[in-house]
């Protein structure tokens, strides 16, 4: 059986207060409510909610800042190969774009927060000075059992965050262990939260099961019901409900795709055209997959080793480079598009 | 310590009347003197960017001094960099940055398993640097070639966050778990990135970059086999033990992964471990010599293939035999002869 342990974190600022923030790095992103924006900190081993204060509805327009990566290295003094950008969202509310930004690419980099605006002005989230509130994702100081000098080389990268339900989703892949990491943290986050697991099980796939970790996962409703579907590190698409996602439960899910040997997702959004749902994918270095969810609420669960195309889908050959994903308006997806060093910012139709 | 800057007099592209003003650059940001500086709006007189005026303002603020103006940046300005600072938004001045030769020296250190031998469903290998490197270079500068010296067509999983320990030092470099899992879609596409029985060279090649943007002092390159899957849990039980004085032995049933067997084997005595063997004995020494030590052994543990204590990598659900019931850690207890 396939396995993976959903923890929920032990420590928890209950108050959203100003000042609290110290980014020792800044990945993955998500919008939650009311312009609070979660941040994971995989140096530090926690995710923030930064309530950005930018609430003001906005229509989409159509956006695009040339060369990015250029302009932010020379805002903050460097040059482009000294400046990472790990992650773009779009506030649902406002339509501007925030990246988590890395100045330095060695252990001593600076992480920081930018918002981009339709116009291509860029600003330094003052993170400081907004209000917020923090989670640590460690679960116990016995879990990091220091080597002999003393130093544990272990870390946990955190490779997704999403909003869904009233709760933080954060996935984890360690540089130690193959172990899965999923944990739910409820928000606002609540001082009472304790540690704790949950086993989730998914069955019905095939003959070999492994506990391998969630890579990327996107909030997704199936018969009106909140799920996360889930791409795994070795790349099996798996539907969980999320009402089960809960402390003390041993949950199933099941695997509805298999993704093939050039599709390792990064990037996954859901959206409306014509009437169809579809799940957009953007993948490593390796185009864009776009996949109707008509046929995921539909389609049985993989349950024979000799059935392995699972879910259909088409690869949309005009979309090269895509780094980063998330959805703009109902008709327009937010890409950071690579193109030999320099990443663009761009609106782009939903395909 | 970055020292004082050769900046004066930077010449002017519009010629004032004006004795022109002097610029000083150095590590705290850009200094002005020689100009008027109005009671209000002196904030805004200076606007600072690198390259272009064209470019974003740098980030940073500007100070009132004793003497004139000066530009505070948020983060200190790479030294090779071209500053345009325009007055009053106005006149323009180029402040030239200034290039410095950094000669390469960090290395590849070392790489774990470090036998020759590794089973064909290796999961993982560990690169260990002798200084920080960058984050975002990895990909581009390792490459896995098979015996005709051609690369394996995307043998690890690319992930852009990059598995580095905190100092950046060691990366830890996973195998594409789609081509080790059996019964999945790559896999069965693209098969297994190492067969059995053939010979592999990893390559690191020396552009790959430092975290002082240096490249490599050399490239590096390790030679193995690919030997049989290795699909059983792990058995703790196989294992020999010997104490000899202050030190213990454990000779394990396989090699193990290294950083886990150091981080997850632990005694109740203080002492420094270390493996031998080839990753396939742990080697405790003590600093006090007792008669009796309790090893704990976490069952987070893996081998080479990602087996663990009872639970292998993948688990054959139609055959009940490999479902052992799964403890959290075996004790052992170890005596002196």
């Amino acid at each position: 059986m396939r396995m993976f342990r959903l923890g929920l974190p032990l420590f928890c600022a209950a108050l959203a207060l100003a000042g609290t923030v110290e980014l020792k790095s800044a990945g993955q992103l998500a919008f939650g409510p009311k312009g609070v924006l979660f941040v994971g900190d995989s140096a530090a081993a926690k995710v923030y909610a930064i309530e950005t204060g930018d609430t003001s509805v906005a229509a989409a327009k159509p956006f695009e800042v040339k060369a990015i990566n250029e302009k932010v290295a020379a805002m903050l003094g460097a040059t482009p190969d000294q400046i990472l950008i790990a992650d773009a969202v779009v506030n649902p509310i406002s339509k501007n774009v925030y990246l988590s930004v890395a100045r330095g690419k060695g252990p001593g980099a600076t992480a920081l927060l930018l918002k981009v605006d339709a116009s291509g002005k860029i600003a330094e989230l003052p993170v400081a000075k907004l209000k917020a509130s923090e989670v640590s994702l460690v679960d116990a100081p016995s879990e990091d059992a220091k080597d002999r000098r003393g130093q544990s080389l272990r870390t946990e990268s955190i490779t997704d965050l999403a909003f869904v339900d009233g709760k933080v989703f954060v996935a984890g892949l360690s540089n130690e262990e193959f172990s899965s990491s999923l944990r739910s943290i409820p928000y606002p986050f609540n001082a009472a939260a304790k540690a704790a697991s949950i086993e989730i099980f998914h069955g019905a796939h095939g003959r070999f099961e492994t506990n391998a970790p969630v890579r990327t996962f996107v909030p997704f409703t199936i018969d009106n019901q909140p799920h996360i579907l889930a791409a795994y590190t070795c790349t099996p698409l798996v539907k969980i409900p999320v009402s089960e996602l809960k402390p003390g439960n041993k949950v199933k899910g099941a695997t509805i795709a298999e993704l093939g040997n050039r599709n390792r997702p990064l990037d996954m959004i859901v959206y409306n055209k014509d009437g169809q749902q579809y799940i957009l994918m953007a993948n490593s270095s390796r185009g864009v997959m776009k996949l109707p969810t008509a046929k995921i609420e539909s389609y049985p669960s993989i349950t024979a080793q000799t059935e392995k195309q699972g879910v259909p889908y088409e690869t949309i050959a005009t979309l090269k480079g895509v780094q980063q994903l998330d959805k703009l308006d109902d008709k327009h997806a937010l890409m950071l598009l690579e193109d030999s060093g320099t990443l663009d910012l761009r609106a782009v139709p939903l395909p | 310590m970055q020292s004082w800057w050769l900046i004066l007099a930077a010449a002017p592209l519009l010629l004032g009347v004006e004795p022109p003003p002097v610029f000083t650059r150095d590590a705290e940001g850009v200094g002005v003197t020689g100009i008027p500086v109005p009671r209000a709006g002196w904030e805004t007189l200076l606007r600072v960017s690198v390259g272009s005026r064209e470019n974003p303002p740098l980030l940073g603020n500007v100070e009132k001094t004793t003497t004139g103006l000066r530009f505070r940046p948020r983060f200190p300005v790479a030294e090779e960099l071209d500053l345009v600072v325009v007055l009053a938004g106005k006149q323009e001045y180029r402040l030239r940055g200034t290039r410095s030769v950094v000669l390469p020296t960090t290395r590849v250190a070392a790489i774990y398993p470090s036998a020759k031998s590794v089973p064909a469903n290796l999961l993982k290998f560990y690169l260990h640097f002798d200084a920080p490197m960058a984050r975002g270079e990895a990909w581009r500068h390792l490459r896995l070639l098979d015996e005709r010296g051609e690369a394996v067509d995307l043998p690890f999983l690319e992930i852009d966050q990059e598995l580095w320990d905190p100092e950046m030092k060691r990366l830890t470099l996973l195998f594409d778990p789609g081509r080790i899992k059996r019964g999945v879609l790559p896999r069965e596409q693209g098969g297994t990135a190492l067969e059995e029985g053939k010979r592999y060279t990893l390559l690191v090649d020396a552009g790959w970059k430092d975290s002082q943007g240096r490249p490599l002092a050399a490239g590096f390159r390790h030679e193995f086999r690919a030997g049989p899957e290795e699909r059983r849990g792990l058995s703790v039980s196989q294992w020999s033990a010997t104490v000899s004085g202050s030190e213990l032995r454990i000779r394990f049933d396989r090699p193990l992964d290294r950083a886990l067997a150091l981080r997850l084997i632990t005694v109740d005595a203080e002492g420094e471990a270390h493996l031998e063997d080839e990753q396939q004995t742990w080697v405790f020494v003590a600093k006090e010599a007792r008669p009796e030590y309790r090893v704990t052994v976490d069952h987070r543990l893996e081998d080479l293939a990602g087996n663990r204590p009872g639970r292998p990598f993948d688990v054959d659900v139609f055959d009940r035999i490999t479902k052992v019931p799964v403890a959290e850690t075996t004790v052992l207890t170890l005596r002196a002869r």
